[in-house]
């Protein structure tokens, strides 16, 4: 049997050091190089698509989806969305959502397979809290029990959001329809789920999505309101 | 008078002197051996039990004086800094045992091997054979293409490794298409997300995209080491124009431009 030679204290520590760097190195490798930061990760997200900026993040939401959290930021001019998967100290980013900036306010839509959120970006000085509804207005086919029914769907949803010193406003919107047989319930996912495409430009679902957004200082005074309309397919202010 | 020390008594002083706690148990079964051992030399040699014990507690001296040299060899920042390597250790080799014993481990040793070992090479071209359909009629190639010089597109040097220019005999639609590398600046970049990001333009102002028609197509080709390869289409290209520049949607710091053939031939 090989007897190892007994190491003094500081040799264990720079023994236990290699040991402990060859792991990290194996537990990096296990993760496919993943990077260490959602800052890092972001900054090889951008490098993958030819980006030269690096992308700034500006809010950080809670963990939500699949323990998931969405990252919001600009790159450049645009604005950016994506979801963070953090494994242990890694994190893995979703596909980049570019927005280009619009005045005096941003909507930013995250795409299919986001959180039914609606962010806002917006410096409006004085500004302390918002409140938004967004308004879809969508023609549904669905079939159920050999039946088709065509489904006018006209809902508004409002929500509340705090400013973020960045100038981002979060707003969750909330589904109506609870009942998962309900034909209602499917007009709204078909219609969230065209909501959600159209950043990329590839909703099939006829939709126009009306955002309204009112600022508000700490005392309650309203200092601006704006509006912007999106279509399924084309984005029209 | 000073009271005699009892080798207990003696043992508790000097360990006292050791800042770093987690040894002085050690440090005393040591200390103690030692007493045990004198003990029992002076006991063999003759001497009362009192004697020996008094004799041997004597011979190993202030118990302050090798107190502070046990303190000095067991020094605290040392024995801290070891403890806290041993506990960081372990985790860090359970997580990687963890790891390895992952059900995609084999994957992702493979993948990651080919990608650190072997060399990066933009020599081997994408499976892309201008030649097909062509035998058969399907395609007639109008020609060649000349491949445009590599160009810095972020930290991936973009090389177009294949160009071909051909129609679809039956309804004359024309489509160019392109064998392109991206050769990353590191090993631990990721394929560049060239779908949703190129666009191309051709000199009659058509605007080519994944959206819409004239569709640009992408997709990834079996990866050398160190390099990403991709097929990308031009699809249903309309008019005859001269050249299609490939570029990105989200800035212009890069382009690549194919001169296509002037005259088609027959």
């Amino acid at each position: 049997m090989i007897r190892l030679p007994r190491l003094s204290r500081k040799q264990r520590v720079v023994r236990n050091l290699l040991v402990g760097l060859a792991a990290c190195g194996i537990i990096w490798y296990g993760f496919d190089f993943a990077p260490p930061t959602a800052g890092l990760a972001l900054r090889w997200k951008a490098q993958t698509y030819l980006l030269e900026e690096t992308p700034e993040l500006l809010y950080t939401s809670p963990a939500g989806k699949n323990g998931s959290r969405e990252l919001v930021g600009r790159c450049g001019e645009r604005w950016f969305y994506c979801r963070d998967y953090q494994t242990l100290l890694f994190h893995d980013l979703g596909n980049l959502t570019f927005t280009e900036p619009t005045e005096p306010v941003t909507c930013i839509i995250p795409p299919f397979g986001g959180e039914d959120v609606l962010y806002i970006a917006a410096q409006i000085p004085g500004a302390a809290r918002a409140a938004c509804s967004v308004r879809f207005q969508s023609t549904v086919s669905v079939a159920q029990n050999n039946t088709t029914s065509i489904i006018d769907l006209d809902e508004t949803y409002s929500a509340q959001a705090e400013a973020n010193p960045q100038g981002i406003y979060r707003f969750p919107l909330e589904r109506k329809y609870e009942d998962a047989l309900a034909p209602m319930r499917t007009a709204e996912w078909a219609t969230f789920h065209a909501y959600s495409c159209i950043p990329e430009q590839n909703a099939g679902l006829d939709l126009i999505c009306t955002v309204q957004v009112t600022f508000y200082s700490e005392d309650g005074r309203e200092l601006m309101q704006d509006s912007q309309t999106f279509q399924a397919g084309t984005e029209s202010t | 008078m000073e009271e005699k020390k009892t080798a207990r008594q003696w043992c508790d002083e000097a360990v006292s002197y050791v800042r770093f706690r987690p040894d002085r148990s050690a440090i005393r079964r040591e200390l103690t051996q030692h007493l045990m051992d004198s003990r029992f030399q002076l006991l063999d040699q003759g001497l009362d039990t009192e004697t020996a014990d008094a004799r041997s507690v004597a011979a190993m001296g202030d118990p302050q004086t090798v107190g502070l040299a046990l303190d000095r060899a067991h020094n605290p920042f040392l024995g801290w800094l070891w403890e806290l390597s041993r506990l960081v250790c372990g985790i860090l080799v359970f997580l990687a045992l963890c790891c390895v014993l992952r059900s995609d481990w084999r994957f992702t040793v493979q993948n990651n091997l080919a990608r650190l070992i072997e060399p990066a090479s933009v020599s081997q071209e994408p499976e892309l054979d201008p030649d097909y359909g062509v035998a058969d009629g399907t395609y007639r190639l109008l020609g060649e293409v000349g491949c445009p010089a590599p160009v810095q597109a972020g930290d991936y040097t973009l090389t177009v490794t294949t160009a071909f220019y051909r129609e679809e005999t039956e309804n004359g639609q024309r489509s160019l298409t392109l064998g392109l590398t991206a050769q990353p600046q590191h090993f631990w970049m990721e394929a560049p997300a060239l779908f949703p990001i190129l666009v191309a333009v051709d000199s009659n102002g058509t605007v080519y995209s994944n959206a819409r028609a004239p569709w640009i197509s992408v997709w990834p080709l079996e990866s050398d080491a160190g390099a990403y390869q991709f097929c990308v289409d031009f699809i249903s290209i309309p008019g005859e124009p001269e050249w299609i520049q490939l570029q990105s949607s989200l800035d212009d710091s890069w382009s690549l431009r194919l001169e296509l053939p002037e005259e088609v031939t027959p």
